[in-house]
């Protein structure tokens, strides 16, 4: 059973619009004229129990808007949506016990001066978690997030890594079966990204939730999502395997080859030079070619090193994102 | 409903919690508050020194008036201004309100008394003090402080109906922040309302109930209680909470984009 | 001198514009001034019913209020506590003009709007005045206003050392709103609490335009009280500059 279901989703706002000088000003305040957005456009995609799914797109894609529809805080305009069995936008109470949103800008709200322990009590109280299933939520969620040091600390004093944290643990302590995070590893550093992409990963395995994220960077989405819905200007551009996207949108791979001795021509039937120093070059080829061209290389030339590499995902997305996909 | 009476004993102990954080700010708020009660009660003073009546009412009675006034005055800043004030900026722009949409319970009661200011509740018992001290002289029968108990009740009904349905402004014009109005306007109720000039006595009566706050309270509390006002009162409570919830449904609706 | 003021001209304009937008909350600034006195207007006028002086005191109370309002509070005090007073710090002005600016373009905008609706109110209401008394109170009035805004900016400085900035600010009012003549014309005050209020600077913030609109103070003992808030001015200015020192340097060496 599918654990959502969304089918030709669509979101429409109305914002106002008037031209510059003082004589539209006036006019404005008499009529108001109006124009109609589409921040989603009949977006239609399932997701299954325990899928792990990216969502990425170029700013106001569409992405957030979604995310917020998926969680119940927007209506859609028209389709049809179903998470969990139930309708978001109703926001009945044993729905909204079952999933999360975390916002990466805002992962902790509340009153900052309570000690993290204290939000801890709060959302217990909130979600109705029994004493027995808290004590040993709050005992596991310490341990995987490392959250001893924190528990007594106020959440103003936080850091950015240590407030996502507790985040993560505010809103996996009443064990939620979908979790939506959008942007979870902003502002983070390397530790604390790393941290948090492996505490992801082991979740889901451990607990078979549902997890939906949004992210800008790259390597969040390589390392924790197998599927990937690419979302530019209201609709889905893609929905599939992150290899098959890369592979769709950049027909080459690049060959990495540390030969010392060898020039320019001795490349010019394998393919384009990217780079080139001290005795390293780095070709582009075209992927059908890239078995003939290393063994050709191989043979013709004194090879030290030779690595064949994807391009990174970065510039296939950026390249998706302005050039749009074929 | 029991859980709901849980979450705002809950959220009431935390927000505590956070006022017990700094001693030096509990200091200047009791200091605060004891500084206010003095200046109402020094207004009271001199226009005794000057007269033996206010618009009917006898210097103790005028101690009624503005204690029950400094009650309701604390336990609205207590309890309502910490979640409804600012509104438009603190619950939708940076997020509050997204933050209570997700949460098991009812967003209204979420956004209107999730947290508290425990320290302005020292208002409203000097209130409470102050009320005592004017009715030490002739002291109500249990019928007297069961009209004005209702009447407090029915006051921070209509008290809250008012913060509410003005928090939902937010949802058709973000940009109007009217606080600063309300709370001026608040001011008047400080005095008998029998002060005021006809039109403006009968608006804060009937439109905006502010009169509800205090005159018609300590009316009830030193002379009869009239049976027609205590129903009036509770009818006029009900309808405004009835009117501020629907309101309140409206609004979110507009906001969530639900057009159906 | 002439570049400080150029250098507030400046800032007074960019405020000023700053401001239009927010017309409506203009308003309810103005409404905030200005239902005090009214309060103050009716429970007099019912202590002393058919006096015309209490009308007239009170009616130009509320012009003093909506002329003199002060928010040094909301528009320094949260710079220090968000720490982008170091901006401020850093430019090459004395950082009182920024302050400065921004309350002479609120005033402005409240007399703009709260003024006409003041008079009318007046009118109506039956408050009469003398020319003569009017064009004396101009000058208590421009004294008015700068003492309310020194004395508002000095206890917006204590932002520097406190966190409830706004609670000293507001206690600060309830001084001036007793002891200045809001809560009653001074002159009604008991005994030794009017020598007291006479003394001391909020008569002179508030009340002393008004009575002196009214008639109540006159001739030689109008010309007394304004030098004493000339001396005020003085005393203020000093403090300001002593205060705003401390709390700089306190700013610098402790942090945000």
């Amino acid at each position: 059973m599918a654990v959502v279901v969304a089918e030709d989703l669509t979101m429409r706002y109305r914002v106002p619009v008037r031209d510059g000088g003082l004589a539209a000003a006036l006019a404005s305040v008499v009529r108001r004229r109006y124009r109609d957005v589409d921040a989603v456009r009949r977006v239609s995609f399932e997701i299954a129990p325990g899928e792990i799914v990216g969502f990425i797109g170029p700013n106001g894609a569409g992405k957030t808007t979604t995310l917020k529809m998926l969680a119940g805080l927007l209506h859609p305009t028209s389709g049809q949506l179903r998470v969990l069995g139930f309708t978001p936008g109703q926001r009945k109470a044993p729905f909204l016990k079952r999933i999360a949103l975390i916002r990466g800008s805002q992962s902790v709200g509340g009153s900052q001066e309570l000690t993290v322990l204290d939000a801890l009590d709060y959302q217990r109280l909130l979600y109705d978690v029994t004493p027995g299933d808290y004590r040993q939520a709050l005992a596991e969620l310490t341990g995987l997030l490392d959250l001893g040091p924190l528990l007594q600390r106020q959440l103003r004093a936080l850091s950015l890594g240590e407030r996502m944290r507790t985040g993560l643990a505010l809103a996996l302590l009443y064990r939620p079966r979908v979790l939506f995070l959008d942007e979870p590893t902003l502002g983070l550093d390397v530790t604390a990204t790393a941290v948090i992409r492996r505490f992801l990963a082991g979740h889901a395995a451990r607990t078979g939730a549902t997890i939906l994220l949004t992210s800008h960077y790259m390597a969040d989405v390589e390392s924790l999502c197998r599927r990937l819905i690419l979302i530019d200007h209201g609709r889905v551009r893609y929905d599939g395997p992150l290899r098959e996207l890369a592979a769709r949108l950049t027909p080459y791979k690049l060959v990495r080859v540390s030969a010392a001795g060898a020039t320019r021509p001795d490349f010019a039937a394998a393919g384009e030079i990217v780079e080139h120093a001290d005795g390293r070059w780095v070709l582009r080829v075209p992927r059908e070619r890239v078995a003939r061209v290393t063994a050709a290389l191989l043979t013709s030339l004194d090879v030290a090193d030779l690595a064949v590499e994807e391009p990174p995902l970065e510039n296939v997305i950026d390249h998706a994102y302005r050039d749009g996909l074929a | 409903m029991r859980k709901l009476a849980r979450l705002f004993a809950t959220g009431f102990s935390m927000s505590l919690r956070r006022t017990l954080t700094y001693r030096t700010n509990l200091l200047f708020d009791v200091a605060l508050a004891v500084a206010g009660l003095l200046s109402s009660l020094a207004t009271v003073l001199l226009v005794f020194a000057r007269t033996d009546h206010l618009a009917g009412w006898t210097r103790p009675e005028t101690f009624v008036l503005v204690g029950t006034y400094q009650l309701l005055t604390g336990v609205k800043a207590a309890f309502l201004d910490p979640n409804l004030a600012w509104f438009p900026t603190r619950g939708i722009r940076e997020g509050t309100l997204d933050t209570y949409l997700l949460q098991p319970a009812p967003s209204l009661f979420l956004a209107s008394l999730a947290t508290a200011a425990p320290l302005a509740l020292v208002e409203a018992v000097l209130g409470l003090g102050v009320v005592g001290l004017g009715a030490y002289g002739h002291p109500p029968g249990p019928l007297g402080i069961a009209a004005w108990l209702l009447l407090v009740l029915a006051g921070a009904a209509v008290t809250w109906a008012l913060g509410v349905l003005l928090a939902c402004l937010a949802f058709w014009a973000p940009r109007l922040q009217l606080d600063v109005f309300y709370n001026a306007t608040w001011q008047l109720a400080r005095y008998p309302v029998g002060i005021y000039r006809r039109p403006l006595r009968l608006l804060l009566t009937y439109v905006i109930p502010l009169a509800l706050i205090a005159t018609t309270p300590a009316t009830a509390l030193l002379r009869e209680p009239q049976p027609a006002t205590l129903l009036t009162a509770t009818v006029a409570a009900a309808t405004a909470t009835a009117l501020a919830t629907a309101t309140w449904r409206l609004g979110l609706r507009r906001y969530t984009g639900a057009t159906s | 001198m002439r570049r400080i003021l150029r250098l507030t001209a400046l800032r007074v304009r960019r405020q000023f514009l700053d401001w239009s937008g927010a017309w409506w909350f203009t308003i309810t600034l103005v409404a905030n001034e200005s239902l005090g006195p009214l309060a103050g207007l009716f429970v007099w006028s019912a202590v002393f019913p058919g006096d015309p002086r209490v009308v007239s005191y009170f009616a130009a109370l509320i012009a003093v209020q909506i002329m003199t309002a002060s928010y040094e509070n909301h528009t320094f005090s949260e710079t220090v506590y968000q720490g982008t007073v170091s901006h401020e710090l850093l430019q090459p002005q004395p950082v009182v003009i920024g302050p400065m600016g921004e309350n002479l373009a609120i005033r402005l905008w409240m007399t703009l709007f709260g003024l006409p609706p003041a008079v009318l109110a007046g009118f109506l209401l039956g408050a009469t005045y003398r020319r003569a008394d009017l064009l004396l109170a101009l000058p208590a009035l421009a004294g008015a206003a700068v003492l309310r805004f020194l004395y508002t900016w000095i206890l917006a400085l204590t932002a520097f050392w406190t966190e409830r900035v706004h609670a000293v600010v507001t206690f600060g009012g309830m001084l001036v709103a007793l002891l200045g003549g809001a809560v009653a014309p001074v002159s009604l005050l008991p005994g030794p609490w009017r020598a007291v209020a006479q003394v001391l600077p909020f008569h002179a913030m508030l009340g002393l335009p008004a009575d002196i609109a009214t008639g109540a103070v006159t001739g030689p003992a109008a010309v007394a009280a304004l030098g004493r808030g000339l001396a005020w001015i003085v005393a203020f200015t000093v403090l300001a500059a002593v205060v705003w020192r401390a709390g700089a340097r306190r700013y610098t060496v402790v942090g945000a």
